[in-house]
């Protein structure tokens, strides 16, 4: 017996606004990257071009920034400010990008969820040790002190351990259901210090200053810096993905070999 | 910024271990998905 498919009923619902439509496509299209074959696919071709662009933009950026003028204050460790910044605005956002999918991982129960947020994890300790040692090599000549015990000082230095934590918890663990859960929950406690080291400045007297680029305060650096500034924390966030995919690339081949292993000792 | 620049050594150690970072975790990365895509082929 055949029906009509004019026949069957199905919930009638208006248009969509432009809105929803743009985030519903947005949530199906992950959905379909995060699958592992279908993100290696994706991530193959899109890695050369983002290590092009990393060079390019990173390259310039650099270089212009070294060449800029002194500043009247701080005279030539302004020029440190072109790698603290982007360094710190890494640290901070990966953790914030692993807590993410860390949430999806547990929630959903996604496997590539889980890898990308242990791939991001040792990019994130990097970016938060650059940020530690540069802001104390700045911090001696323009503070007088390598270090001070300030809110956002501190709390980067803890998130800074909730990286090396997480990244031991993974290691420490050899069955990787359990390690993936227990590193999630890790990651998930570590947010608050996520969250004071961007905000602290706001909460407490920190001899840190506040944000330097603002859409709230305005715009509070010159002209000089900002675009080299501008084109430096394009180039990190660049090379940030470009790692980033080889190393998500790295878990999911590790975890396929570890599945393909497994299957041929059961046969 | 010149050798006469009193403020040169600390921007050299900043942008110095920078470079030793990064290149530290590019050599990391890149080697792990070597032995990655090695382990998979052996596999497979």
């Amino acid at each position: 017996m055949h029906v009509k498919a004019s026949r069957v009923s199905t919930p009638r619902i208006g248009p969509l606004p432009a809105s929803a439509r743009v985030i519903t496509f947005a949530a199906m299209s992950v959905w379909k990257y995060a699958n592992p074959a279908e993100f290696m696919r994706l991530t193959g071709r899109l890695l050369l071009p983002v290590w092009a662009a990393t060079i390019l933009v990173l390259g310039v950026g650099l270089a212009w920034g070294l060449s800029v003028p002194d500043d009247y204050q701080q005279g030539s460790t302004v020029k440190i400010l072109f790698i603290h910044v982007p360094a710190a605005m890494l640290a901070i956002n990966t953790y914030a990008l692993m807590a993410v999918a860390s949430i999806i991982g547990l929630i959903r129960r996604h496997h590539v969820s889980f890898l990308v947020a242990k791939a991001a994890a040792p990019i994130g300790a990097a970016f938060t040790l650059i940020a530690l040692i540069t802001g104390a090599v700045w911090g001696q000549p323009m503070w007088g002190t390598w270090w001070v015990w300030d809110a956002r000082l501190t709390a980067v230095l803890i998130m800074f351990f909730f990286y090396l934590g997480y990244m031991a918890l993974w290691s420490a663990i050899e069955e990787p259901e359990k390690a993936q859960d227990l590193s999630a929950i890790v990651c998930l406690v570590g947010v608050i210090f996520a969250f004071l080291s961007r905000y602290a400045v706001m909460f407490w007297a920190t001899l840190h200053q506040g944000s330097s680029l603002s859409v709230e305060t305005g715009q509070r650096i010159d002209d000089a810096f900002r675009t080299p500034l501008y084109l430096c924390m394009i180039g990190f966030y660049l090379f940030f993905i470009a790692v980033l995919l080889v190393r998500a690339r790295t878990e999911i081949r590790l975890r396929r070999a570890q599945r393909l292993r497994q299957r041929e000792a059961m046969a | 910024m010149s050798f006469e620049d009193p403020y040169a050594l600390y921007v050299i150690a900043a942008y110095g271990a920078t470079a030793l970072i990064l290149g530290l975790l590019l050599w990391a990365t890149l080697s792990a998905n070597a032995r990655a895509r090695r382990a998979l082929e052996e596999s497979e």
